[in-house]
């Protein structure tokens, strides 16, 4: 992974000694909170609902072993002794003192971890594909590029006040696992003619209370025009995205207004202008970033281990445990003899994504025995060892459950993502983590899971939309009715290369009859279900009105506007939207 | 004076003796108005209604990287010293601080950071392009 030299170094410590002084003049009040925020926010500290929240940056997912360990302790130091991991592969802790937070960005300095730009209106997180470099169907490691985009992004003097929040997704595979048709800029790798391997961009995806799937803005980037290319659309952004009502200024805002034809022909009279110029990327620096994600030195002997499969079964031939948990947990590599292992973060009794302190300590201990010291994070809020050993499989099995980090779970109903909600957001209508629980204790049966197959199932506790609720095969989003918390359901939703936004199946319910609707979902799926169908595939072909009319039992389901691109307006009752008679 | 003025009436102002002639860009202002317009002035200053309206740093990235222009630059307004370092780099070099703003720190915020990534007004070519980096230790 990469490694800092001087100049990285030098600007994270000169970084935290900035906003060392900034929390001093903000404490003793020489700076007033309305200025402090922008400043914090641009160091991922957020106030929520009972304490400020500290996001840390982890590009694109990526940590050592070291950074782990370090993640761990200041969990432990500094806040409540365990942390949370988020959409964009970031991790939050929600207890720090502010007095404190100078001391923890300092100590993160020290094992190159920052906070920057994590949070405010400046250029995010570069988050990636979590299976980048073992994959099979990769056509290349988007990884330096993410690098690249970090250094270029991190203190960008024209871009650090733009009109809102900007994020960027990469992905290396032809299968998308980064989400980038829900960025604001989305880079695909892509083969273009003469087999010389660029970017598709898209640009203008998002979620939120306008969720927008993003439009290719150009087909085939050659890839030393990436920064150029970037500059222009955050050029044309910063100039003519919104800055008076800060629900219509994400970039998504402006390219539907403008049009992408028309947008496009400003981004690219912008980068007819600088595309030739120093920002171009050398083949120097690209072959001195590539260089940090070399393939690690793989056993080619790993494949002729395939003695954990004996172990994957009890004398009469039911699965163990372990065998359940590889069915499911393990992944395919690319490389033969090796496995990408999911660490569920997605326990029955646990908060989905939160990881503590003990777990993180243990998680880097399996890193450095079994997958070259590297961790991941994902973007469905668990984490990865992304390089394992068929003969480590067992070993490595014991230890994670150990730590109840080995719930067979991946890529089935409770694998959820879950935003924090009411309990800790002061933008919330509603919690989120009950909901989870509730559906937890609802849905207990691994072996109708199982069945089940995929599902992935995505709640947000405000139309905010942090839970991705709009790419869900199933979403919930919590909205507040005459001052209770009640829940909407979507169907239909994915974030993939099929990507589509999810429609509403009808009123909404209060908290505790959600897992009853999602039980009747469910009972839809598996009495209709083609064979092999996933559960996405039947509600695409179905149609909603069989989900409506057994949640909801009535005869048809209640005319209803098409999925509205207006965000929707919470003070109106929903529900009485819905039902026509 | 005002964009708009100056480009009504700028074939007129150009024989002004009066003193020297300076245009103040607001945070819409089409800053490509001054195309060709340039000569003449010997200051454009841009003004930043709030602090966190960012447009003011494209307008003068702009006018530094586009338009050639050389003379001074200047922000007013809404700014603030936790901004200075990241308006020098967009190429402003005069400032009227906010009046509650301290001036001898607001000197200080001019060097906050001593390493620079991207290219911009200060510094034509990025960090990769400056030093010689190091790769990954063998």
């Amino acid at each position: 992974m990469y490694q800092y030299n001087t100049w990285d170094q030098k600007i994270v410590d000169e970084r935290v000694a900035e906003f060392r002084d900034q929390v001093r003049r903000r404490l003793d009040g020489t700076l007033g909170e309305d200025e402090f925020r922008a400043l914090r926010l641009m160091n991922g500290l957020y106030l929520q609902r009972h304490a400020y929240m500290l996001r840390v940056a982890i590009p694109y997912g990526l940590l050592s072993s070291t950074q782990v360990r370090m993640l761990a302790h200041l969990a432990r130091r500094y806040d409540k002794g365990y942390g949370h991991i988020t959409t964009r592969q970031n991790l939050q802790y929600n207890w720090p003192e502010l007095a404190d937070v100078p001391e923890m960005l300092a100590v993160w300095a020290s094992v190159e971890m920052h906070a920057i730009q994590t949070s405010g209106n400046c250029v995010r997180n570069i988050s990636a594909d979590q299976f980048s470099g073992v994959a099979g169907d990769e056509i290349e490691d988007p990884r330096p590029w993410c690098e690249l985009l970090r250094q270029y992004s991190t203190f960008h003097p024209e871009f650090s006040y733009l009109p809102r929040k900007f994020k960027i997704a990469l992905s290396g595979r032809t299968r998308d696992a980064a989400a980038t048709m829900a960025h604001d800029i989305g880079l695909r790798m892509v083969e273009g003619e003469n087999g010389e391997i660029g970017f598709k961009v898209l640009v203008g995806g998002g979620l939120g209370r306008t969720p927008v799937i993003g439009k290719v803005i150009r087909e085939f980037l050659p890839k030393k025009h990436i920064l150029t290319y970037t500059e222009a659309i955050l050029r044309v952004y910063n100039l003519h995205g919104n800055r008076k009502n800060k629900y219509k200024a994400r970039i998504k805002i402006l390219v539907r207004s403008l049009g992408i034809d028309a947008f496009r022909e400003q981004v690219e009279q912008e980068w007819d202008r600088i595309k030739d110029g120093p920002g171009k990327v050398t083949q120097t620096e690209l072959d001195r970033l590539a260089s940090f994600f070399p393939a690690p030195h793989y056993d080619l002997l790993a494949g002729a281990d395939r003695s954990h499969l004996a172990q994957a079964e009890d004398s009469e031939g039911k699965p163990t445990d372990f065998g359940r948990w590889l069915a499911h947990n393990v992944l395919e590599h690319k490389i033969p003899g090796y496995n990408v292992v999911m660490i569920s973060l997605k326990a029955p009794n646990i908060a989905p994504g939160d990881v503590t302190d003990v777990q993180l300590e243990a998680i880097a201990d399996m890193a450095d025995a079994y997958s070259f010291g590297e961790v991941r994070t994902t973007h469905e809020q668990n984490m990865l060892l992304a390089d394992v050993r068929n003969g480590d499989l067992v070993a490595l099995w014991k230890a994670l459950d150990a730590q109840g980090l080995a719930h067979p779970n991946h890529g089935t109903l409770t694998d959820m993502i879950c935003c924090p909600g009411l309990d800790f957001c002061s933008l919330a209508n509603a919690g989120s983590l009950d909901v989870a629980q509730q559906l937890n204790d609802r849905f207990d049966d691994m072996d109708y899971l199982w069945d089940l197959g995929e599902i992935k199932l995505k709640m947000s506790g405000c139309i905010n939309a942090c839970g991705h609720h709009h790419v869900g095969h199933i979403g919930i989003l919590g909205i507040n009715k005459r001052g209770e918390e009640w829940y909407q359901i979507m169907l239909g939703g994915s974030a993939e290369d099929d990507a589509s936004l999810g429609r509403w199946i009808g009123p909404a319910l209060p908290k505790a009859k959600v897992s009853d609707a999602v039980a009747a979902l469910l009972d839809v799926y598996v009495a209709q279900r083609h064979e092999g169908e996933r559960f996405l595939d039947t509600v695409r072909r179905l149609g909603l009105d069989p989900f409506h009319q057994r949640v909801y039992g009535d005869d048809a389901r209640p005319q209803k506007k098409k999925h509205r691109k207006e965000p929707v307006d919470q003070t109106r009752s929903t529900d009485s939207a819905a039902v026509a008679g | 004076m005002s964009l708009e003025r100056w480009v009504a009436q700028e074939e007129d102002l150009l024989n002004y003796q009066g003193g020297k002639l300076g245009v103040q860009l607001e945070g819409g202002d089409d800053v490509w108005r001054l195309q060709g317009l340039l000569e003449g002035l010997s200051l454009v200053s841009v003004d930043f209604a709030r602090f966190a309206d960012g447009r003011g740093y494209s307008q003068a990235s702009i006018l530094r990287q586009h338009m050639g222009w050389t003379q001074e630059l200047r922000a007013v307004g809404d700014v603030l010293r936790d901004q200075l370092f990241v308006m020098s780099r967009v190429g402003f070099d005069a400032f009227i601080l906010r009046e509650d703003q301290n001036l001898e720190a607001s000197k200080l915020a001019l060097e906050t950071f001593s390493v620079r990534y991207q290219w911009a007004a200060d510094e034509p070519s990025p960090l990769f392009r400056r030093q010689p980096l190091p790769g990954q230790p063998s």
